[in-house]
């Protein structure tokens, strides 16, 4: 059932077993998860089901670190933010999971196996296809193509992509068929207010833009609003605990992370394109998936050479050719050597030939991790939103090490595709002395409620629940503990699918 | 006096051996010696006259100086340790460059040209390419060996 909190008469309070904050493709997961539980379910929304200015307005905020867009980085809305998900999936590496000694504030509560079961759920959900992922042998298309086999540093990875699966539309008749759950729309948790103790929460106070004021009141809570907003509604839930709930050691909003997008931090030149599979260039239908190669780097080399991760995309870009000097609209210097490169390529390798056509250059994409910071965060601005409450103000901390870690990596890069033997590669990042401003992100937010076993390093326990508070969870990239390099949102809903069997053997427990 | 070999004689024969074998390689060559490697290595190359150009860039950028036969002296000691010997047919050569080439990038042994990431050995044949074909720039320092 959905309600429109806009018509729900002031003062009204709701009574549930469990309260989802937020219906993204964390809490619609964790809904859908609980459809046909013997408990009340109230899952409360910002939004209604299309977009609304007034509504994301919600989201403006201030940026004081490292420029970054509050407002149109996410959406307010059913269905959140997978309403503009671009739908990458791909499962965390154990690696991603472990505490890595060069990797300060490393180490998740729980392993990659933890999360095994829910993954293949989670791509089901997601609408990815078959749980492949790495066997290249079924995106082989009957032994037609293979992955370049770039050493022991260097590794080819799939994605596998939703259709992309926009929670809010897909799973609409999900949640409004069951009986169970009412979902409250136009309706925006102000405060989670807990008891004089803060250890249990006892009440959300709900608000609309048109001034309705209403409460649920839950047994169980658990906050799905986005890694940003996540932290901001802790922050937010202050009337008992000043620092915020679940805050007594300031670690809400704090280890803020994205993954840095860099277009074209090098160019790739394969004398051969019938090296590289079609997977690695585009969106590509194999064994039932919709699946594109990338490069990632090994385990082995990560930890031998303490790096962080990086994942390179990689695309078609230009015949590299004799019968053409120089590209007209192409004004780099570099561009006039390459018929050269390509040729002298093909003396030590595949041997040049008469064809004009000497190689393929390709231009690469990449994201890439950043080390957990603390001074990375997310705080209450001074300002207020519509409602009153305190808007966002992140100060996102990008480190010179972090730059340094990407551009060895795409070192590591060069010498495979030189070791392979039919590659080079020309490495285009520029160097920088501060990393100030990022060239792009994913819209991914991750850390600012993250998950550790000991209160004093995260915010939320193996299980997601909030240290100190019983009834209180969180769902969403928030709890990551390191941003891994791959897109958040099937890990978003594996957890999520994880937190949801947890609270229902919880109930059931009557624990 | 006694038929065994004293320390001091194992060291001074083991010398001796060890100069011996390294004659070959330290022997000047002749003039036409010389000629005749920069040929052989510059007869892998697929388009001699593009490799010039790298070698001519990457010698500007690099404030480096040399010539042709110190560039394929340089080149043919590396090869020779691939089992490379001067005179073999240029199959061969070519092999035994990709193997070296491959044995550098995996060793890091790499030089940049407009961001574009090639070997040591693979420079220094554009270079042998440049001082071949007089497009190199102008020696301006006594380049060292090695």
């Amino acid at each position: 059932m959905f309600i429109d909190g806009r018509n729900v008469p002031d003062g009204t309070i709701v009574e549930a077993e469990i309260a989802i904050i937020g219906a993204g493709a964390a809490g619609i997961s964790i809904a859908r998860a609980l459809r046909n539980m013997d408990a009340r379910v109230v899952l409360i929304e910002s939004g209604g089901f299309d977009f609304d200015p007034d509504t994301q307005e919600l989201y403006s905020g201030e940026s004081v670190g490292v420029p970054y867009t509050l407002d149109t980085s996410r959406l307010r809305y059913f269905g959140g933010s997978t309403n503009h998900w671009g739908g990458w999936c791909r499962p965390l590496e154990p690696i991603d999971f472990e505490q890595r000694d060069w990797v300060p504030h490393s180490g998740w509560p729980i392993t990659r196996a933890d999360l095994d079961p829910y993954y293949v759920k989670a791509n089901e959900i997601c609408q990815a296809g078959p749980f492949i992922y790495d066997d290249p042998v079924a995106f082989s298309e009957g032994g037609k193509y293979k992955p370049i086999d770039l050493g022991k540093d260097v590794i080819t990875r799939w994605f596998e992509y939703s259709p992309p699966t926009r929670f809010g539309w897909t799973y609409r008749q999900d949640i409004e068929k069951a009986s169970n759950i009412r979902t409250y729309l136009n309706s925006n948790v102000m405060e989670i207010v807990p008891n004089a103790e803060a250890t249990k929460v006892e009440r959300l106070r709900i608000g609309t833009l048109t001034g309705r004021r209403f409460e649920v009141h839950p047994q169980t809570v658990i906050l799905a609003t986005g890694g940003i907003e996540n932290a901001r509604m802790l922050l937010l839930s202050n009337s008992v605990e000043k620092a915020g709930l679940g805050n007594s050691r300031g670690l809400v909003g704090r280890y803020f992370m994205e993954h840095p997008h860099i277009e074209r931090p090098c160019e790739i030149m394969v004398t051969d394109p019938s090296f590289v599979a079609p997977y690695y260039q585009t969106y590509t239908k194999s064994a039932g998936a919709s699946i594109r190669g990338v490069f990632m780097f090994t385990a082995d080399y990560l930890r031998k050479n303490r790096r962080l991760g990086t994942v390179m995309t990689f695309y078609r870009q230009k015949e590299i050719r004799t019968d053409i000097e120089v590209e007209e609209k192409d004004v780099e210097t570099a561009r006039d050597i390459e018929p050269g490169l390509a040729q002298l390529i093909r003396s030590t390798s595949s041997m040049a030939d008469a064809s004009p056509l000497l190689a393929v250059r390709y231009g690469t994409g990449c994201a890439t991790e950043q080390a957990p910071n603390p001074d990375s965060r997310v705080m209450l601005s001074t300002e207020k939103d519509a409602l009153g409450l305190n808007r966002t103000r992140i100060d996102w901390r990008l480190s010179s090490s972090d730059r340094a870690n990407l551009r060895h990596n795409i070192e590591a890069l060069a010498r495979a595709f030189g070791a392979w033997g039919e590659g080079r590669v020309r490495i285009r990042l520029p160097d920088r002395d501060k990393w100030d401003e990022a060239e792009g992100w994913g819209n991914h937010h991750m850390g600012t409620t993250r998950m550790a076993a000991d209160p004093r390093k995260g915010v939320v326990d193996a299980d997601c629940k909030v240290h100190g508070v019983d009834n209180l969870y969180v769902a969403g990239s928030s709890v990551f503990t390191t941003s891994a390099t791959v897109n958040p949102t099937l890990t978003i809903v594996a957890l999520a699918l994880r937190l949801a069997d947890h609270v229902q053997t919880r109930y059931v427990r009557g624990v | 006096m006694s038929n065994t070999i004293s320390r001091r004689q194992l060291i001074v024969l083991a010398g001796a051996g060890l100069a011996a074998a390294a004659l070959p390689a330290a022997l000047p060559l002749l003039d036409r010696e010389r000629q005749t490697l920069a040929e052989e290595l510059i007869a892998t190359l697929a388009d001699p006259a593009r490799a010039a150009e790298i070698g001519r860039q990457w010698m500007v950028s690099t404030e480096r100086g040399g010539n042709a036969s110190i560039f394929a002296q340089k080149i043919a000691k590396r090869l020779r340790s691939h089992g490379w010997r001067p005179g073999d047919p240029t199959d061969v050569t070519r092999t035994a460059i990709g193997a070296r080439v491959r044995d550098e990038f995996r060793h890091d042994d790499m030089v940049e040209i407009s961001g574009w990431q090639i070997s040591r050995t693979e420079a220094e044949l554009c270079a042998l390419a440049a001082a071949s074909l007089g497009t190199a720039p102008a020696e301006v320092e006594q380049p060292s060996q090695g």
